[in-house]
């Protein structure tokens, strides 16, 4: 088998302008496979994701049968570039599947490492802020708050997606040279991707498509001698791991609820994906402030509605940004509808950002790995 | 040495705004002498395209001073909210000055102020000899800032009577103001518009009508969130203004600065700096303008009494003047804070002493 072209898309988890741009990509490489970072041995759970009684957010849940409450989940929401790239490789026949270190693998080093020398932290490694969301780093390097802004921002002018995962590529190894020895886990997680991406090469005939955090895209480009990555992997400990789908909230999408790549905030990111190629996306954001402030019994009028907008066209000119982002429209509502009451969007915060959504799995059995 | 007491802000700075506008080659709303961007940096501070430095007029969030500027490119009239002493005037000056060059055309809103001051006035004698017409009529700041579509700032706008407030509100929605008398109306120049402030702490306001409001962008500048930017504000102004006064300004002000500044902001939240004992808040707001004018105060005080040494003696009387309002209340609140708090301080032993003697 000829050795197949590998593209490296690094985008932002649950990021709709990451969602968006890569199926963008997808639908011009028209890849025959798809490889996401998620745990291997919960591949065959994938196929569930393009069920149509499958309505996001979901999670996948993996634990150790002995020990369900040693947990670990990866969440899918209908923005998650993840998810995207799951219902593209299923409508367009491509074969997609999980790279990353197996769930059985995750929760093992936990009593590996107690017995070891007793002061290893948790399973999911704290990594320093910048370097758990990048493209948040670069955004706010830009002076922007809001990463999906940022994104918006630099897709909006510049529309061939093609160039953007590469500059993210270039992006992120500046951004990881120089680092020192990276942690066991997270070094054994990027061998473990670099070995199935090197046996996706040599058993499909046609371009892959590896679709990752953008921290891990330098790690998986680089080439390593497969037998360092394999060494690294001798002796992972496996403990017998259920893995099953269960739905999610919106709320605990959001940081602060122990997902490491979480996103700030859920509900913007939501509105971004159902409003991408709309022109009224601002208009539509105002107005559903507006309908979460009635709801609370506060007398919002449509000429207040009217000049927000406005504002916050005219602070994104201000700003020099193409178009009103997260920032803008909360300072215009601020301005125009809150009378300059700061604490009032923090009523509005909570729901508007959060939501409530709740999403829904079909009835079906557990899997046993 | 300038004979005003303090000059009007576009002649102030008239060097940084120059300066500014020799190079704005940006996109200006119509009437403005300055680009918005460049409006921004002269409040905000930074460096003129020619190099020039530009001192920072306001020291707080960027994004307050932005939607201020974006509110007035839009023909949208601003009102600048805040507790007393939170540079609102400062910054509707400011604005004023930097957006149209003349920052004159105000009206001072009192319990007092009517319809004449606000809308038009008659000259009586021609009113009576030759009955109405636009000679007898006497144009008000707002007035002329319609004709010649400038910039009216409205001071306290809360002090007015609502009947009186009300009369705003045809000038903001249609900008237009009608002269039954007459017959005709006027209509507003663009380039016209209405920078108004007012306090939401405070006895003998009266709030604004809903209908009002809502034709406003707000603004609330708020107090210094922390120590460090409240300090730069302080030592900044009270510069400034001991300059002005030709007051000398003693080596050892940043730190009186900074020990007055710990008082205050520690009544003001009522609670200590390290969250440890919780106090009793006396009823002033202890704004940062009280703080710029003790410090000035306590300078005045050390140039022409004390030989210019600044201490905790000099500062005690206008620090008590600041601090207690209520003379009942707040004399309490003073003694219980002096008696827990800055006993046991042994650096701010002076001001213990100073303040005992002086409640």
């Amino acid at each position: 088998m000829v050795d197949s072209d590998v593209s490296y898309f690094g985008i932002r988890h649950h990021g709709p302008g990451s969602a968006a741009s890569l199926v963008q990509a997808l639908q011009e490489l028209k890849p025959a496979a798809v490889l996401i970072e998620g745990p291997a041995d919960a591949s065959a759970l994938l196929s569930f994701l393009a069920r149509p009684e499958m309505q996001p957010p979901v999670a996948l849940l993996c634990y150790p049968e002995d020990d369900p409450a040693a947990t670990s989940f990866w969440p899918f929401a209908e923005f998650s570039p993840e998810y995207q790239a799951t219902l593209w490789a299923f409508s367009n026949k491509a074969t997609v599947r999980f790279i990353d270190l197996p769930s059985s693998a995750r929760v093992a080093p936990v009593e590996a490492a107690e017995k070891a020398d007793g002061t290893e932290a948790a399973v999911e490694v704290e990594m320093a802020p910048h370097l758990r969301d990048p493209i948040g780093t670069l955004a706010q390097a830009a002076g922007y708050e809001d990463g999906e802004s940022w994104w918006a921002d630099i897709i909006e002018q510049n529309p061939q997606p093609g160039p953007i995962f590469a500059a993210i590529a270039d992006a992120m190894t500046t951004l990881r040279e120089g680092e020192g020895p990276l942690a066991e886990f997270e070094a054994k997680r990027e061998a473990h991707m670099r070995l199935e991406i090197a046996a996706a090469r040599k058993e499909f005939d046609g371009p892959i498509a590896v679709v990752c955090g953008a921290f891990h895209v330098p790690a998986l480009q680089a080439t390593r001698p497969q037998k360092e990555d394999q060494a690294l992997l001798k002796g992972l400990a496996r403990r017998k791991s259920t893995m099953t789908w269960a739905p999610w909230t919106g709320p605990r999408l959001a940081l602060g609820f122990g997902y490491g790549a979480g996103v700030v905030a859920p509900g913007w990111c939501k509105h971004l994906w159902q409003t991408r190629g709309r022109h009224d996306a601002a208009t539509l954001w105002l107005a559903m402030i507006a309908a979460v402030l009635r709801a609370k019994g506060h007398m919002v009028s449509t000429a207040s509605l009217i000049e927000a907008e406005r504002l916050a066209r005219t602070l994104a000119a201000i700003r020099e940004r193409p178009k009103p982002g997260f920032e803008e429209l909360r300072d215009a509502a601020i301005a125009a509808l809150f009378n300059g009451e700061a604490v009032l969007w923090a009523l509005v915060e909570a729901e508007l950002l959060l939501g409530a959504d709740v999403g829904e799995i079909p009835p079906t059995p557990r899997w046993r790995r | 040495m300038n004979a005003a007491i303090r000059l009007p802000v576009e002649q102030a700075y008239a060097a940084e705004l120059q300066a500014l506008a020799r190079n704005d080659d940006r996109q200006r709303p119509a009437g403005w002498s300055l680009s918005p961007k460049a409006v921004l940096t002269y409040l905000l501070g930074g460096k003129a395209d020619d190099g020039t430095l530009i001192t920072p007029k306001y020291v707080g969030r960027r994004r307050l001073m932005e939607t201020a500027v974006a509110t007035l490119a839009t023909d949208r009239a601003l009102l600048l909210l805040g507790v007393p002493g939170t540079a609102k005037s400062w910054v509707s000056e400011h604005l004023a000055a930097a957006i149209m060059g003349d920052s004159t055309l105000i009206v001072q809103c009192t319990a007092g102020t009517d319809e004449n001051q606000i809308r038009y006035g008659w000259n009586y004698a021609q009113l009576l000899a030759k009955g109405p017409s636009q000679e007898a009529l006497v144009p008000t700041p707002l007035y002329r800032a319609m004709q010649d579509g400038k910039l009216c700032r409205l001071e306290e706008l809360t002090r007015m009577g609502s009947d009186v407030q009300d009369t705003l509100i045809t000038v903001l929605s249609e900008k237009m103001m009608p002269i039954p008398e007459l017959n005709t109306s006027i209509y507003a120049q663009r380039g016209f518009n209405i920078i108004a402030t007012a306090n939401n702490r405070d006895k003998g306001v009266n709030e604004l009508s809903s209908a009002l409001k809502r034709r406003f962008n707000v603004v609330v500048l708020p107090l210094p969130e922390d120590m460090a930017e409240e300090v730069a504000i302080v030592s900044k102004r009270v510069g400034e203004m001991a300059g002005g006064l030709d007051l000398p300004v003693p080596k050892n002000v940043g730190e009186e600065i900074a020990r007055v500044l710990t008082i205050f902001r520690e009544l003001r939240s009522g609670a200590t700096a390290d969250g440890k004992v919780t106090l009793k808040t006396p009823s002033g707001s202890l704004s940062t303008a009280e703080a710029i004018a003790t410090m000035v105060g306590g300078l005045s005080q050390a140039a022409w009494f004390d030989s210019g040494k600044l201490g905790a003696e000099g500062l005690a009387a206008s620090l008590v003047g600041a601090i207690v309002k209520d003379p009942v209340q707040d004399k309490l609140v003073l003694e219980e804070y002096l008696e827990t708090v800055l006993k046991k301080r042994p650096d701010y032993a002076g001001y213990y002493t100073a303040l005992n003697a002086a409640i």
